[in-house]
């Protein structure tokens, strides 16, 4: 997510696949942090607070950044629909589709793929 | 065209409409070893900045090797049996050796979980600790930064 959101136009679209086979964890304060926020505006706020201090705040400080900037669509396995959306992330059912509807909508638009996710971090050539 | 995309393990092909303005970026492809076992031993046998494990290590001694858990894609069950045989050579018993799950704050793993991320011969001749943070009973401090 953090490696598209490098190169992700600002109002963009960013669709990750990933099979995330453990759920969302259980363990750790990632998805309290996520699930309590009402929007990522609010956990925004509530990580500026000074004197906020939380682990895992770092995890959802980051998609909380990524989401002011584009929309996430995720494809996966191991989450439903429901834990998507209280994640602050869309659900996708398809890859190909997702692609070809926001082709039809904006058929300009420039696509990157990152096959291999994060091992690839790219930048804007300036 | 068709992409293939890292997802679980199998991997997810899409396919996507040519007319598409589409960049790929991809890895440089790197080549793995043609022989890790050898090479593992090779390395093991002139590490960096230190004398080799035998030169460390006594019969006497005890060791803890800690291990990336199952959130990193760490070949565990190929480097392990290496570096615990050259342990082993160096004289050092079985029963000297713990092998430490670096969970940090992620959940303990089953014990298939274990088989599959060190090999089912590890499992069966070490034992295993599994690192707890919130227990502080198994923890002791060594210095704040």
């Amino acid at each position: 997510m953090s490696a598209a959101a490098r190169i992700v136009k600002p109002g963009g679209v960013i669709i990750i696949a990933a099979e995330c086979w453990d759920g969302i964890p259980n363990h750790g304060e990632f998805k309290r942090l996520l699930w309590e926020a009402s929007s990522p505006e609010e956990l925004l706020a509530q990580v500026m607070t000074p004197g906020f201090r939380c682990l895992d705040q770092w995890e959802a400080q980051v998609l909380a950044q990524i989401r002011h900037k584009a929309s996430i669509y995720l494809y996966t396995d191991g989450l439903t629909e429901e834990e998507i959306r209280r994640s602050h992330l869309l659900p996708c059912r398809s890859v190909e589709k997702t692609v070809e509807e926001f082709l039809q909508s904006n058929p300009k638009a420039t696509i990157a793929i990152l096959p291999d996710g994060p091992q690839t971090v790219p930048t804007v050539a300036s | 065209m068709r992409i293939r995309l890292a997802y679980g393990r199998k991997g997810l092909t899409i396919e996507l409409p040519d007319r598409a303005a589409v960049t790929v970026i991809e890895p440089e492809f790197v080549p793995g070893l043609e022989d890790e076992r050898t090479a593992l031993r090779a390395a093991l046998a002139s590490p960096i900045g230190c004398p080799p494990l035998p030169e460390l290590v006594h019969s006497s001694d005890t060791v803890a090797v800690v291990f990336s858990d199952i959130t990193r894609p760490m070949p565990n069950d190929r480097v392990l049996p290496v570096l615990l045989e050259e342990l082993s050579r160096a004289g050092l018993p079985d029963d000297h050796v713990v092998l430490v799950n670096a969970l940090a704050t992620h959940r303990a793993q089953t014990e298939a979980e274990l088989k599959t991320m060190l090999g089912e011969a590890v499992v069966n001749r070490y034992h295993i600790v599994q690192h707890n943070a919130w227990d502080e009973a198994t923890l002791k401090p060594v210095g704040r930064i």
